[in-house]
């Protein structure tokens, strides 16, 4: 069964197609890159994967989960790890990994566990309970990062994963990353780090003006297409 | 090049493109909401509405006389305003329009302190000419003489240029410093007023107050650019200066203003609510969200509210029929906004990204729309008592109205629901129709109170359901 099946979306906003008949897939334990030029629409495939952007046609599925037919279950396969950290400015970090905790129907030792290795490994040991207005962004970042990496899911979404952390933090999380795939996860992410991405996964999806316009291993990959063809 | 460049010109133009770019958008705004038609039909409705406005001031001419005395008899009062809603909004709001703009332009060879003095001297010069239009159009307009006018003027003139200074200053201010300071503030001027009614003209407590903040002014203007939180100005301001309510409402797009530091906010959020939630409770975290998304739309909550009450206050005083109507119209309206402000609570980007629990979101938001329903349900009940009903009726009335209003509120939330995962609208022709015929029986159930027994068959059948 696939990790997450992609297959014929369209998407169109304001009579202007912005993803045009997109179909991949990833295989369970696998990372891919969906990689592309700004305005290519990596993000508009985040943002419809997650259910933020409807589809004009096609289907989505996480392990054999539809999208459409049982959204509730398919949410409960996946995580997400924005570009720019959406902390909510009423709950401190302990409350929002809490939050992930409760939602992802997580036991409370297994919460406290995972959230004990992962403030010490990102070194936020210090900062449970601030509220996010009193955190860095590099902070929020790694937060936002943890309360992702708290449940296990089939799948992982990750929005250019290293934005906003420190060397140190970004080889971590990159471990993390591998040794989830390791364990079963399948994980999409973006990224402009091209050479971290090519370090990290192990096949890539090229967008070009919302159309996939090639994929394959990762050490296949070339170069990047750029906006309009030359 | 040579020179240096000139702080003035750089900010001119700033603001000649920032007023060119709002006229361009308020004839967006315009564009889309009137044509030509419309247009012709709206000025000769402001004409006439002008002439009729004009013909009905003349007829309460008295009236206007009246007050007029009220006021002059008053006016040493007058400060005490013009002090007290400076230091209100000093919690929210700088008061002088220093914006991302000027802040990019001090960022370049551009003093910061002159862009700054640029910008109260802008927010004086458009108090004083505000402050004169509308004082002699008043004047013109109005039965009120310039006798009044001309001092009330001159005194909303000075007391607004003279605290536009303390306003930013306070506003930079901790919020335990700021609380003290207006203590200060507040028990000084108090003991002049009263002192000053010792001393004759009366008018002598009006020039100390002026003198004294004259003073203030000169001692704090060194101190208005240090310590200045110029991230939290900039977002304040920006946000005044763009979320223009014609235009969001015309382009559907709403600017979402910042958090505000209101002075409440900043106390309540108390240690205690720092520390982890009992985990086993799930629906603790959801209360607090649900309260953040209700205070987020506190203006909508409180209209909708303040709307169904006055409906049902003027309704219960008429025919039973219009009473019963305005019971019915008011379960409606209440139920339509429950029900919209559940999905609004879910459009925060990191509640909807996380796998939902519907059951516990609507125990969690439940909590809030019963303290909403129990104060309307007082409010209604002692509407009812006064209204002449047989108050022998009044707990089943007031059954039936919980029933009902359970009944249409779990609908509409079951719809949302479907909407929100992406299921078929949850369609029921049955529960359609029972809510039509229960929505009758409130319409007439003032009249024939007897009705109102009706209620146990609506209970009966949510049980049913439930289970």
């Amino acid at each position: 069964m696939k990790g997450l099946d992609v297959n014929s979306v369209s998407v169109i906003i304001k009579e202007e197609p912005i993803l045009d008949n997109v179909s991949f897939s990833l295989n369970q334990g696998s990372i891919s890159a969906l990689i592309g030029h700004n305005g290519a629409g990596k993000s508009t495939v985040m943002k419809t994967i997650m259910g933020w952007q409807e589809k004009a046609a096609g289907t989505i599925e996480i392990k054999g989960v539809e999208q459409e037919r049982d959204f509730i279950a398919f949410k409960q396969n996946l995580s997400y790890i924005p570009e720019e950290p959406f902390l909510l400015s009423e709950l401190t970090a302990m409350q929002h990994f809490q939050l992930y905790g409760q939602s992802y129907q997580m036991k409370e030792e297994v919460l406290l566990s995972r959230v004990e290795y992962y403030i010490n490994k990102f070194e936020i040991a210090d900062k449970l309970d601030e509220y996010p207005e009193s955190l860095s962004k590099g902070m929020r970042q790694k937060v936002q990062t943890i309360c992702a990496l708290l449940p296990d899911v089939p799948l992982l979404l990750i929005d250019e994963p290293f934005m906003g952390l420190d060397v140190y933090a970004s080889d971590f999380l990159q471990q993390v990353l591998i040794d989830k795939a390791n364990n079963g996860t399948s994980i999409l992410l973006t990224s402009h780090q091209l050479e971290r991405v090519q370090e990290l996964a192990d096949s890539y999806i090229m967008l070009q003006q919302g159309k996939v316009v090639g994929n394959g291993d990762m050490e296949d990959f070339q170069e990047l297409t750029r906006r309009f063809d030359q | 090049m040579n020179g240096k460049p000139s702080t003035f010109t750089a900010y001119y133009l700033i603001k000649k493109n920032r007023v060119q770019k709002k006229r361009k958008l308020y004839k967006l705004a315009l564009g889309v909401s009137f044509d030509l038609t419309v247009s012709i039909y709206l000025g000769l409705f402001l004409l006439f509405g002008a002439f009729i406005l004009f013909d009905t001031i003349k007829q309460y001419q008295h009236y206007f006389l009246e007050i007029e005395s009220f006021i002059s008899s008053n006016i040493v009062l007058l400060p005490l305003l013009f002090v007290i809603r400076p230091l209100y909004l000093s919690f929210t709001k700088p008061g002088i329009l220093f914006t991302s703009a000027e802040l990019k332009l001090s960022m370049l060879p551009f003093s910061r302190q002159k862009l700054w003095i640029y910008c109260l001297l802008e927010k004086w010069l458009k108090i004083v000419m505000g402050t004169f239009s509308l004082g002699i159009i008043i004047g013109l307009v109005t039965p009120f003489t310039f006798n009044l006018i001309w001092p009330l003027i001159i005194l909303t003139v000075l007391m607004q240029l003279l605290m536009s200074i303390p306003q930013w200053y306070l506003y930079q201010q901790p919020i335990i410093k700021k609380l003290l300071i207006i203590f200060v503030v507040m028990v000084l001027t108090g003991v002049t007023r009263i002192g000053s009614l010792a001393f004759e003209p009366p008018y002598l407590w009006i020039a100390i107050l002026l003198v004294v903040l004259l003073l203030s002014n000169i001692l704090i203007f060194k101190s208005c650019h240090t310590h200045v939180d110029w991230q939290k100005v900039i977002q304040t301001n920006d946000l005044a200066v763009w979320n223009i309510w014609f235009v969001n409402q015309m382009s559907k797009m709403q600017i979402k203003p910042e958090k505000r530091q209101g002075w409440l906010q900043q106390i309540v959020k108390r240690k205690k609510e720092k520390l982890p939630f009992d985990y086993q409770d799930k629906t603790i975290i959801y209360k607090r969200l649900w309260r953040r998304s209700f205070a987020e739309e506190k203006e909508q909550v409180i209209q909708t509210i303040g709307g169904i009450l006055v409906l049902l206050i003027v309704l219960c005083f008429q025919a039973k029929w219009l009473f019963g109507l305005g019971i019915c119209l008011a379960i409606f309206i209440f139920s339509k906004m429950v029900a919209s402000f559940f999905t609004a609570g879910f459009s925060e980007k990191l509640l909807h990204s996380l796998p939902w629990d519907m059951e516990v979101r609507i125990k969690a938001f439940k909590y809030w729309v019963n303290w909403v329903a129990i104060f309307l349900g007082v409010v209604l009940t002692i509407l009812l008592l006064s209204s002449g009903v047989n108050w022998l009726w009044i707990p089943m009335l007031i059954l039936l109205y919980i029933t009902v209003t359970t009944f249409y509120i779990n609908r509409q939330l079951r719809l949302r629901q479907s909407l929100l995962i992406k299921e078929n609208g949850y369609q029921s022709f049955w529960e359609e129709s029972l809510s039509l015929l229960f929505f009758g029986l409130v319409l007439v159930s003032i009249v024939y109170p007897i009705v109102s027994v009706a209620f146990i068959f609506l209970l009966l059948y949510q049980v049913r359901f439930k289970k």
